[in-house]
């Protein structure tokens, strides 16, 4: 890992100066982070079998960790970095998908997902590509219209935090993250199942 | 809006299912608007299950590569076998999965999976096909059927199963708002398919609720278990899951020995464990372990399963309403750290979700053992005499299906020849070519002799067929004592095996005598053992012994393991028929250590045997786990191997001791039905596994039923083994019980009667037999209300057992109990008072706890009436 030292000294700074609520900085750290995490899953999954996951929780703590180091940084600033990273993992992701579901021109549009024996598709199926741009499209649309509950859906879901630190990174109480997230959970999951409100 | 939606939102959630439509009424009932929106996010919320719950998984598909991603290639349209690519239904770790169309030999949609070609050695194809044709004989209707499997032109295998329409378990119970009792009752389902699989050798090792679809069969949801076994058998392949942090399959199910040990310590019982796991999720809203956000989690994790107890379901938040403390316990039982400590079968598991779901206490109760008692006191509350009585003809382990290795018949002595032969083959290469092919010839004559035309019939008479032979004998090898020796051990082995003991008994005492004029160690040490076991059928198990300590001083060395675990596995027989199960289980445990490494079949009898010390001993569960291992290791011989089938008795026999009468019914008729198309209807495997059936079909007082099998297997192991074995016997001993149950009493006393004389007369016919047989005629007796004769008969019988068993065999406790029974409805309560207190020592001593609870119920009343 020595001749992959990272660049610990900027991000830091530049954490803290987005923690301290400078968007800018928040902007430029992102490249950084999105460089960083995709780089780590990429080595990742080369060296494993396909079968492998990735799971959202560990790649971002190990981008930390190659960032910053185990000791570094005050929670303001990890809390700036777990804001960072999930854009940068929801990105990654986005291609991934983006780039599947090209390639699957010519060989039919995936249809809706179906439960089949040998391998369960839960109803929406995010693991298909088609529907996880689907969920991209909504959660944007989330965003738009609550920021606040786009947020939490983005750290909960791209960077898997808890609930607590969840809380702790936005400056919320529990109760409202919980109450948020479980508002945003099914309006998502009415959208993708295709009986959902227009607008709310 | 917004907000009020939200507000109304949080609000909803947080009440009773039941109380929510009313509270959207009364919130909403000026706007139609706002309420339909409300009613669709609850009904979403209802329905999302863990979507959106779980970051990794759903990570996993969309991060894939598209070169890593399996069936990129493949297109509708494409065809593979006899299947044409409709369109793809997903993905996993091996391969996808396609719904495929099959237009002939039927026309249906199929789900079709086709392997990863990056990542196809050749030996894991080979594997995969194997594997796929074990899963094909699972037919169970809570297991996704396989119907084909084979390898496109480019190498890929492929798998055709059957396409299931339904949805995963969690989601279907979440909508459907189940309560605890209908989701327990999925998971009895559940636990069936698992225990149909154990019992064929297949583990699932990937059991976790994704793999449990509930779809709609004739009307009604029915589980189906999906992806047996072959994602798993090729992860395992020489590569013990690298346990990084991040870079997880399904970590969540696992069990403590999989995260510990890695595949080799995967047995059925880690099915168990991810069953309790299942089970845990449905009533409790959550897994039993969560794992810590932010943190390395999945170390986190793994130390949750290998140190942590889940916390109780009933302790959830999330809990289903009215959860019972005994789920708690079920649970804690299923998922225990131990193997050793869980239920040793999924079938136990869903008998005691069973006895819960019927208002029974459970068997995972703390006072688990009280429990016991309790439900043998009320299952044996009738007269103690006959139940006492029942049990008798099961001493000594298994029943006479199981015990019976080899086929009395002329299709297994040609099968013992045709070993005998081959081991003589060896030999012809070797140095003794010319007496082996010597004995070779011979044997020659003895099969031309039992050509079928040469008597006109296809059932030719075996007996004469030896007499023949013997005569003949003497003649033709003197001079030569190699060859004689040889024949002898032969010819006294399968006369053995047919009973002929007196015969066989000549020819292995010849043998041992001819082998102590040679010079080679392994001739001897065969004789004798030959000897003993002769010996031991014949009840002379002290001289028995004596041939077997001699053999195995000469294998003192070490050097010969086949030959010492053969010894042992005699001993251990000798020890356990002389009331020495401590010395017997040393015996077989060291015997089964020995054939690690060797033939898989004499590995699975050693264990078997092992098994079967333990079940008599009272260890019903470490029999159990034996018996699934020695399944397991029969997975490889195919399910209508001969050992198979015996051990699926053994299984069967074991259930009837946990009183699990209904697994060990479907176990003896599943036997029964693979006898009888291995060996058709006339053969003593069939006669005998049918004794076996008509005796817990006699226990369970369905003797009606019982009586047509007895009725068939008595003539069928007369005309079979003669009249002087000891299972011609036995079968008639059972056939007068169940006679006398059916009020045949006439007949009945006259078949035990005569049972009674056989086995005070033949040889190899044992003391406790003769015990359970008198005790029965007593009881029947007694029913006739000939009092004063079945006292007799009873007394006598407790004579004899004291006299020849061993103190602690539980024949004796039980005799004397009946006795003491019988005393005090005659009048003689401090005779019955001092019978039953010596009784219950024995049994309290031997630490029969169920069987002390009925004396000291007994005891408590008599003292009472004394006491007047």
């Amino acid at each position: 890992m020595a001749d992959h030292e990272p660049p610990a000294e900027p991000l830091t700074q530049l954490l803290r100066r987005a923690a301290a609520g400078e968007a800018a900085a928040g902007d430029e750290a992102l490249p950084l982070v999105y460089r960083e995490l995709r780089a780590i899953a990429r080595a990742r999954m080369a060296q494993e079998r396909p079968d492998h996951t990735l799971q959202a929780t560990a790649l971002v703590h190990e981008t930390w960790l190659r960032l910053v180091g185990a000791g570094g940084g005050e929670w303001a600033d990890r809390a700036a970095f777990y804001r960072a990273a999930a854009v940068a993992m929801r990105r990654i992701l986005v291609e991934h998908a983006r780039r599947r579901n090209r390639q699957k021109r010519g060989g039919g549009a995936e249809r809706d997902p179906v439960s089949v024996a040998g391998l369960p598709a839960p109803r929406p199926d995010l693991g298909c590509a088609a529907t996880f741009l689907q969920l991209d499209e909504e959660i944007e649309r989330l965003e738009r219209e609550d920021p606040r509950a786009g947020e939490i859906v983005r750290l909960r879901f791209f960077a898997g935090l808890g609930v607590d630190e969840t809380a702790a990174a936005l400056g919320l109480s529990r109760r409202t993250v919980l109450r948020e997230w479980a508002f945003a959970r099914a309006r998502l999951f009415a959208a993708l199942d295709g009986a959902g409100p227009g607008d709310a | 809006m917004r907000e009020r939606l939200k507000d109304l939102f949080a609000a909803a959630i947080e009440l009773p299912a039941d109380d929510r439509a009313g509270f959207v009424q009364q919130a909403c009932d000026d706007d139609a608007r706002l309420r339909d929106h409300l009613l669709d996010l609850l009904r979403a919320h209802d329905r999302a299950g863990d979507f959106l719950e779980h970051p990794a998984q759903l990570v996993a598909a969309a991060t894939r590569d598209a070169d890593a991603d399996g069936g990129a290639d493949l297109e509708p349209g494409q065809r593979i076998g006899p299947y044409t690519l409709v369109e793809r239904l997903g993905s996993g770790g091996f391969g996808s999965v396609w719904r495929a169309r099959q237009e002939q030999p039927v026309a249906r949609d199929v789900a079709l999976k086709v392997l990863h070609d990056g990542f196809d050695a050749a030996r894991q194809t080979l594997r995969f096909l194997a594997e796929c044709r074990t899963l094909a004989r699972l037919q169970h209707p809570a297991i996704a059927k396989v119907f084909d499997a084979g390898t496109a032109p480019n190498g890929r295998p492929w798998l055709a199963m059957e396409l299931v329409e339904g949805r995963p378990i969690v989601p279907h119970c979440t909508a459907g708002r189940l309560g605890w009792r209908e989701r327990a009752a999925l998971l009895v389902e559940v636990c069936q398919a698992l225990q149909h699989a154990h019992q064929k050798g297949v583990v699932h090792r990937d059991l976790k609720p994704g793999n449990v679809l509930v779809a709609l069969r004739d009307g009604i949801a029915r589980p189906v278990v999906i992806d047996f076994g072959v994602a798993r058998e090729l992860d395992a392949d020489g590569d013990a899951d690298a346990f990084e942090p991040g870079l997880l399959g399904t970590l969540d199910y696992m069990s403590p020995e999989q995260v510990a040990g890695g595949p080799d310590e995967v047995d059925t019982r880690t099915d168990v464990h991810a069953l309790g796991a299942l089970l845990y999720e449905l009533v409790a809203g959550v897994r039993p372990f969560v794992r810590a956000a932010g943190e390395a989690s999945a170390q986190d994790l793994l130390r949750q399963i290998r140190e942590r107890l889940p916390v109780p379901p009933c302790g959830r938040p999330t809990a289903l309403p009215d959860l019972p403390r005994e789920i708690d316990w079920i649970v804690a039982r299923a998922m225990a750290k131990d193997p050793a400590a869980r239920y040793q079968t999924a079938a136990a598991l869903a008998e005691d979700l069973r006895r819960l779901l019927a208002h029974e206490p459970v068997a995972a109760a703390p006072g688990g053992a009280w429990y016991r008692v309790r439900k043998f006191v009320r299952r044996h509350r009738l007269p103690v005499a006959l139940a006492g009585a029942l049990t008798l003809a099961l001493v000594g382990g298994a029943g006479l299906a199981a015990r019976g290795w080899a086929a009395a018949s002329a299709a297994a002595v040609a099968a013992q020849a045709a070993e005998q032969q081959a081991r003589i083959d060896q030999l012809a290469a070797e140095r003794e070519s010319r007496k082996a092919n010597r004995a070779l010839d011979l044997i020659d004559e003895l099969w031309q002799g039992a050509d079928p035309s040469r008597f006109g019939r296809a059932d030719y008479p075996v007996h004469e067929l030896f007499a023949d032979f013997e005569r003949a004998l003497p003649a033709r090898v003197a001079g030569e004592p190699a060859v004689e020796l040889r024949l002898r051990l032969l010819l006294g082995r399968l006369q053995r095996i047919l009973g002929m003991l007196d015969r066989a008994e000549q020819h292995s005492a010849r043998a041992v005598e001819l082998a102590r004029g040679a010079d080679g160690v392994g001739d001897l040490v065969d004789a004798l053992l030959e000897r003993a076991r002769t010996q031991f059928d014949r009840g002379e198990v002290q001289a028995a012994e004596v041939q077997v300590r001699e053999a195995l001083a000469l294998l003192a060395g070490g050097g010969d393991p086949v030959r010492e675990a053969a010894g042992l596995e005699v001993l251990a027989s000798c020890r356990q028929r002389l009331g020495d199960p401590a010395g017997a289980l040393a015996a077989a445990e060291r015997a089964l250590e020995l054939r690690a490494g060797g033939s898989e079949s004499a590995r699975v009898r050693s264990q078997l045997q092992l098994a079967n010390l333990h079940g008599a001993v009272g260890r019903t569960d470490v029999a159990m786990h034996h018996v699934q291992q020695a399944l397991f290791g029969l997975g490889r011989l195919g399910v209508d191997h001969p050992d198979t089938i015996v051990a699926l008795q053994h299984l069967a026999v074991l259930q009837q001791r946990q009183g699990d009468f209904g697994s060990a019914e479907a176990s003896y008729r599943e036997s029964l039905a693979r006898r009888r198309s291995l060996y058709g209807d006339d053969h003593p495997q069939v006669a005998w596994a049918e004794a076996d059936l008509a005796w817990l079909l006699h226990e369970q007082r369905r003797d009606a039923e019982a009586l047509p099998l007895l009725e068939h297997a008595l003539p069928t192991l007369r005309q079979r083994l003669g009249e002087r074995h000891l299972f011609v016997s036995e079968a008639m001993q059972r056939l007068g019980t169940v006679l006398g149950a059916c009020g045949r009493h006439a007949d009945a006393e006259a078949l035990l009667g005569e049972a009674v004389l056989r086995f005070r007369s033949l040889p190899g016919h044992p003391a406790d037999g003769l015990v359970g047989c008198l005790g029965n005629l007593a009881a029947l007796q007694w029913q006739r209300g000939m009092r004063d004769v079945a006292r007799a008969t009873m007394t006598e019988a407790v004579q004899i057992a004291r006299r020849e068993l061993p103190a602690e065999h539980f024949v004796v406790s039980v005799g004397m109990t009946n006795l003491g029974w019988m005393l005090a409805e005659l009048g003689d309560v401090p005779a019955a008072i001092e019978l039953l207190e010596d009784a219950l020592a024995r049994s309290t001593a031997a630490g029969r706890d169920g069987e002390a609870a009925v004396q000291r119920e007994r005891l408590g009343a008599l003292r009472e009436r004394l006491g007047r």
